[in-house]
């Protein structure tokens, strides 16, 4: 019983952690259609900040880190995208490539390739113990960190009036224009919001290993895409369902794969997130026929 | 036909200065770029002529590089290297260019049986999931407990020379040409440009796909066969984001829908990648020796594929072919 509980919450967390990717992933894809990889260096960037902890404090290292993505994320929809942003869906990918790739070589040129150790929070490492029961600090947290931000997300989308003009810009981009939503703000709110999951995903990955290096958040934002296809691309709670379901599944297959075929856990959840989307093409959580025509 | 004899100009006039000029570092640079161009070739193929952005092709350029490292490893030295071969494998070895030959057709294989599912998804869950498609390659050759050291494999002869590996692109442009006018390529470039329309007109765009996959996935694994002949060892680190990315620049810069883009997008990256990779090392000025950080190639890289997304987001080529007889017909009427 424990050591299902135990499992539980670890597949709970994980499958928390890989929602937040999700979700810094499909905000942008909801409104801009584009697929960002850079997203996974603001992750990165999110991670560096903590080793500011021993400096300016924890607290202040936090926000700093959350600021410094928003005004990078920002920066990229201005000076990257925004000129091109009705290019054919390629294109935005591959500057999001291109963009990734400056960012990543930029943190190695000032980082180095060395991993840089981590002394943020270290009460986090230690587990909590309730009687026989065991969980990590770090596992509660994540799972916090995404009913906060989950919940911040309904709250804004729905009782905002900057989040009613995003929905109806992912509804329906044009159509939204055209009845007065300003495209370059909707674009640059989605940037924004989509950089604080990035902070907070790039945060517990960095503590999750320990260390901030310049390629932290490279697997994490391929998860997130993997994540939101599997849920319907353009839906953004399709999209942190399908990466939950995606965590809980590696969790599973980490306890009940045979030991031979143990490395190899994350090949089994990819192959059976293709397997799902030959049976349902258009993801999990989107109703058939609802294809964008470009 | 004048356009594919300026595209094989292309590439045969600047070997030839190389050759002419005989430096070795000059002329590995090249052999790797040729390798690398075959692989942007491939890529265009299927990315180019369909508008789907494949992120998975890198990994049958790793199954080419295994297929054709394992079958080309003199076999005395694969016991010490492979104790765990099937007593077939254990027991061959075929002559290098023989193994290209196979790790491409394996690598069409591989893609054909990978990508017959995958047909039906839309052009961007299909773009996502080659990307699973990479991470699987990634994590099974990494794990594969192939050699004394996992994944890795050394000892491939090295028989990679500038002018092995030229007979292979221009087999790859040769194709990739053909492929562009022939009517399953025509067929392909209209579900580029519209999906629906394409599919009211009667294309099966699943089959034109798969066709157009399997092909590339061959150049892509002749790519992978020549890398692992051109550098003796390697391991699955190499097939990976990095070589995906790189690619993508080569391919973009030069123009995505222009086969002639890719052979100058990739000319372009490979001049600026190697001449700061050469910063990288260190160079000596007279007596003033200095070297960049590494990374600073990469950065290089990246603002080549800004800039051209940018101010010409088509690439440098756009959907142009360069040829010859334009050039002429036009210097003639001014």
């Amino acid at each position: 019983m424990i050591f299902f509980l135990q499992n539980l919450i670890d597949a709970v967390s994980l499958g928390c952690l890989y929602a937040l990717f999700a979700l810094s992933i499909a905000m942008i894809f909801g409104v801009a259609r584009i697929v960002n990889f850079a997203n996974g260096d603001l992750m990165t960037v999110g991670g560096f900040s903590l080793l500011l902890s021993g400096a300016i404090g924890s607290v202040p290292a936090l926000l700093a880190g959350f600021a410094a993505v928003i005004v990078l994320s920002l920066a990229m929809e201005r000076f990257a995208f925004r000129k091109i942003i009705k290019a054919p869906m390629p294109t935005l990918m591959v500057m999001s490539l291109g963009v990734s790739l400056l960012i990543q070589n930029i943190l190695l040129i000032v980082f180095g390739s060395r991993p840089k150790g981590i002394l943020f929070a270290q009460f986090l490492a230690e587990p909590l113990r309730l009687r026989d029961f065991r969980i990590s600090a770090l596992n509660v947290v994540t799972i916090v960190v995404l009913a906060v931000m989950g919940g911040g997300l309904v709250f804004v989308l729905k009782r905002t009036s900057v989040g009613v003009q995003l929905r109806a810009a992912a509804e329906d981009f044009q159509m939204a224009r055209l009845v007065g939503v300003r495209a370059n703000l909707v674009v640059a709110a989605s940037f924004a919001i989509s950089a604080v999951m990035a902070a907070a995903s790039g945060m517990i990955l960095a503590l999750q290993v320990g260390t901030a290096s310049y390629n932290l958040g490279g697997r994490a934002v391929i998860l997130g895409f993997i994540a939101t296809v599997l849920g319907g691309l353009g839906s953004i709670a399709g999209a942190a369902l399908g990466a939950f379901i995606i965590g809980f599944a590696t969790v599973m297959a980490q306890i009940f794969l045979p030991e031979a075929v143990s490395p190899f856990r994350d090949a089994f959840v990819y192959a059976a997130v293709i397997l799902v989307l030959l049976f349902r093409p258009q993801g999990l959580f989107v109703a058939f026929g609802r294809g964008v025509r470009a | 036909m004048s356009r594919l004899f300026t595209l094989v100009g292309l590439v045969i006039v600047p070997l030839l200065l190389i050759t002419l000029v005989g430096s070795p570092w000059l002329s590995g640079v090249a052999t790797s770029s040729l390798i690398l161009m075959i692989m942007v070739v491939g890529l265009h193929l299927f990315s180019g002529n369909s508008g789907v952005l494949a992120f998975g092709h890198v990994a049958f350029v790793e199954i080419g590089a295994y297929t054709c490292g394992i079958l080309t490893i003199p076999s005395i030295a694969k016991p010490a290297i492979f104790p765990n071969l099937p007593y077939f494998l254990a027991h061959t070895t075929i002559p290098p260019q023989a193994g290209v030959l196979v790790g491409a057709g394996v690598a069409a294989i591989a893609a054909a049986i990978l990508f017959f599912p995958l047909r039906r998804l839309n052009a961007q869950a299909l773009s996502i999931v080659t990307l699973a498609l990479l991470l699987i390659a990634n994590i099974f050759f990494t794990n594969v407990r192939l050699s004394s050291s996992g994944g890795s494999v050394f000892r491939v002869p090295l028989a990679a020379s500038l002018w092995n590996v030229a007979p292979w692109l221009l087999a790859a442009l040769v194709i990739a040409f053909l492929f562009q006018r022939s009517r399953i390529g025509l067929r392909l470039r209209a579900s580029r440009e519209d999906e629906f329309a394409a599919e009211s007109g009667g294309i099966d765009i699943g089959r034109t796909r798969l066709i157009a996959f399997v092909v590339s996935a061959a150049i892509m694994g002749v790519a992978g066969g020549l890398y692992a002949l051109s550098i003796g060892s390697f391991s699955s680190a190499d097939f990976f984001i990095d070589l995906t990315i790189l690619l993508f620049a080569m391919m973009v810069v030069g123009g995505m829908r222009s086969l002639s883009g890719a052979v100058i997008g990739t000319a372009v990256i490979s001049i600026v990648s190697n001449f700061f990779s050469k910063l990288q090392n260190g160079v000596s000025v007279g007596d003033f020796a200095f070297s960049v950080p590494s990374g600073t190639a990469n950065v290089s890289i990246a603002l080549c594929m800004i800039v051209v997304l940018l101010f010409r987001s088509e690439g440098l080529m756009r959907d142009l072919e360069i040829d010859v007889a334009d050039l002429w017909s036009k210097s003639k009427s001014n």
